[in-house]
């Protein structure tokens, strides 16, 4: 089958809404201050979409997305964002749903200038499987990477978190950084990390570091020593590890919802 | 003369000139049955090894190249010198006096005799496929310690090395391993009984000699329980046009409450392949530390391994790699943590200049059990120009909640500001560079013996001449 792509133009000001098409091409006009939601999962009736953004230059985007597909959903979600000249994006990426999920984010760094901040959230819950593949590829010169994730595990589920800085010859003064947070809630869940570096270019600064954390018997009993019971507890402790940077979207509605969706999973 | 003056005239060409050498039981090039049954006869190898030998090769016939890393499709395995022993090498001496001229001479610019009777307990040189000089100090000796080349181990200790043999990295593998298990050849053959402390380091030098052949060689180890021991193993093979293929294997069995160490120091010539395998087995509150260097070769895979299987027991690994021009160095640290109350540390630095590739592929996996277990990972890079490049892949598998994991890594240049300030202090461009770079490595240098540290010191100031312009 060939891909039919089809082709939105996003203007100044515009709240642009994701749609449910398979194959989506977006243009953010030079300039153009802009929000795109993304709500994809059981709504869009779609489990695989590859999309195409470019975004001009000076242009700046905040993109909030959650994935949140049934339970016994295969799904492969490719996004694609080309930066030009100077242009900045914030990425903000729930991964909720899904039984065995690819989630995949490259964003091209090509204009001079051009920053990205990538943030994703994910928990994985019951047998699902979920791997997240963040690539920052640095082109253009003086660009800025940052990218934090934050997952936990509970149950039975595997969650697999790979991030990857890549630095193109020619990316002078280029800076990125890549942080992985992870947390372990039950003896069958399981992490995979790689945070990984290619880097192919001297004037640059690039760093990572990933780290593995559990909800210890010692944060516990100091809870359950003020009256606080175990399930509340961990409620707690997981409202904490989330806190921060699901109130790094502002955006007070998707904040309440996926809260929401993880305490079912409790 | 001191036992470091070999230093001054340490000469990079040392490790790229090659000695006229006839090679009588040199076998043909590629690989068959039929020289697999040769090598065996040859060496009078009792039954069970040639079947090992035999089921490896039909193994690394059936069995594919790795698909991940360096590109390895180059390799022609039937353009390969699988087998060759010097002529006049008869067993091997226990005497450096009986060491033939030729031999000795090129261990005498290796810097050998120096090190072994100033400062180390005992000496197994791999020269070629057969052991030329093999020693251990009587003091050791007599407590029960062996120090053998592997062929005269297998003769002297069947049993032994049947018990431990390939038990800890399995023909079946990886295609190189049952490689090296078809054709493995020489090697050495550490032995330290119960509670016994080796005080003193104890040393092996490989070198390649013959054009395009490959290198073999196994190393088994087993420190009983409560010992202590400390082996060093340095590697250099002469320069030549075609492709070498260095596939060794180390095996190590680390006993309760024993402690080991093993250094390594990797300087082969730039058209080998070294492709080495090298593991551990650690048991209950056992410590193993792997310290290593790699400056040599043009594409080297190589992930020194520890299975932390005991509760309590512990594994740190230090490397350093530099890679320099036409020079992939894929390297890394694998450390599977079994046992709760496991604990690791890597510390793995790289260094690329010239167009260098210098890659840490790095695995920590958790298994389910493993609980309390702790690890931290830290591996820096240093770019010394806009030709060369670093790639980091440190893979973490984590099956267990209970565990305390931190990984840490970073990139960077040599700042104008940091060169600056040197050459304000009268260092030449040149000076400075290596200062900084032997600065950046000293971690893992300090944890080398002192002669092992000034060679390395050495080795990377010959890397670092003509680094500008």
């Amino acid at each position: 089958m060939l891909k039919q792509f089809e082709k939105k133009v996003v203007k100044n000001g515009d709240v642009f809404v994701m749609g449910a098409q398979p194959f989506l091409e977006l243009e953010i006009e030079e300039g153009a201050e802009v929000i795109v939601m993304d709500d994809f999962g059981i709504n869009t009736g779609v489990p695989s979409r590859e999309i195409l953004i470019e975004i001009g230059k000076g242009a700046n985007v905040k993109w909030t997305g959650y994935q949140h597909h049934a339970d016994e959903v295969t799904s492969c979600d490719q996004k694609k964002f080309f930066l030009k000249e100077g242009a900045r994006l914030n990425l903000y990426q729930n991964i909720l749903g899904g039984g065995n999920s690819l989630d995949e984010i490259t964003v091209e760094l090509k204009g001079r200038g051009s920053e990205v901040f990538s943030q994703i959230v994910f928990f994985g819950h019951g047998k699902q499987n979920q791997t997240m593949r963040v690539n920052h590829v640095h082109m253009g010169e003086n660009t800025k990477s940052n990218m934090i994730s934050k997952g936990a595990v509970m149950n039975e589920s595997h969650g697999k978190v790979l991030g990857y800085i890549r630095m193109e010859p020619g990316c002078s003064g280029a800076d990125g950084n890549l942080t992985e947070h992870n947390l372990l809630l039950s003896s069958g869940a399981k992490i995979d990390a790689v945070p990984g570096l290619e880097i192919g270019h001297d004037d640059v600064a690039a760093s990572h570091a990933a780290y593995m954390e559990r909800v210890d018997d010692e944060r516990l009993f100091y809870l359950a020593s003020r009256g606080i019971p175990e399930d509340d507890a961990v409620q707690l402790i997981m409202e904490g590890f989330f806190l921060d940077a699901i109130q790094n979207m502002k955006s007070p509605e998707l904040e309440a919802r996926i809260f929401q969706q993880i305490l079912t999973y409790l | 003369m001191g036992a470091l003056d070999y230093l001054e005239d340490l000469d990079r060409s040392v490790f790229d000139s090659a000695n006229q050498q006839d090679y009588a039981v040199r076998a043909q090039k590629g690989l068959s049955e039929a020289l697999i049954r040769k090598i065996s006869a040859t060496k009078n190898e009792p039954e069970w090894m040639l079947e090992h030998r035999l089921k490896s090769l039909k193994q690394f016939n059936e069995m594919a190249l790795p698909t991940w890393g360096v590109d390895l499709s180059v390799l022609n395995f039937d353009d390969i010198i699988y087998y060759a022993a010097p002529d006049e090498m008869k067993g091997y001496a226990t005497k450096w006096e009986d060491v033939p001229d030729d031999i000795k001479k090129t261990f005498e610019r290796l810097g050998i005799p120096e090190a072994e009777r100033k400062v180390l307990a005992g000496t197994g040189a791999q020269y070629d496929s057969v052991n030329a000089y093999h020693k251990l100090k009587e003091e050791w000796e007599s407590k029960g310690v062996i120090f053998e080349d592997m062929d005269q181990a297998l003769k002297k200790f069947p049993d032994l090395v049947k018990q431990y043999f390939m038990k800890c990295v399995p023909f079946s593998d990886h295609k190189f391993a049952a490689l090296h298990g078809a054709v493995w050849s020489g090697g050495t053959f550490l032995y330290v009984p119960k509670g016994v402390k080796v005080t003193a380091p104890l040393q092996a030098y490989f070198r390649m000699n013959a054009q395009s052949m490959g290198q073999f060689e196994h190393t088994l180890i087993i420190v009983e329980d409560g010992a202590d021991a400390h082996y060093i193993e340095g590697c250099s093979a002469p320069k030549y046009g075609s492709t070498s293929l260095h596939a060794g294997c180390v095996e190590v069995y680390v006993k309760p409450n024993a402690k080991f160490r093993y250094s390594s120091v990797e300087n082969w010539s730039q058209d080998t392949y070294n492709l080495n395998t090298k593991r551990a087995i650690v048991d209950a509150d056992a410590i193993m530390e792997w310290v290593g260097g790699n400056l040599g070769s043009g594409v080297t895979m190589l992930y020194p391994c520890s299975i932390l299987r005991g509760r309590g027991a512990r594994a740190d690994h230090l490397g350093v790699a530099f890679a320099n021009k036409g020079q992939i160095q894929d390297t890394g640290a694998k450390v599977i943590h079994v046992g709760p109350n496991t604990t690791s540390t890597v510390l793995a630095k790289g260094i690329s200049k010239g167009g260098g590739v210098s890659v840490y592929r790095g695995l920590l996996q958790i298994n389910k059990g493993a609980k309390g277990a702790k690890s931290n990972v830290r591996c820096d890079a240093l770019i010394l120009d806009g030709d060369s490049r670093n790639d980091t892949y440190p893979e973490m598998k984590i099956y267990e909640d209970d565990v305390s994991i931190g990984h840490e890594a970073s990139v960077g240049k040599i700042s104008d500001e940091q060169l600056f300030y040197l050459r304000s202090r009268g260092l030449s461009e040149d000076e400075a560079l290596a200062m900084i770079v032997n600065g950046f490595i000293d971690p893992i240098v300090r944890a080398l013996p002192l002669e092992y540290a000034v060679e390395m010191n050495r080795l990377i100031e010959m890397e670092m001449e003509g680094a500008i312009g």
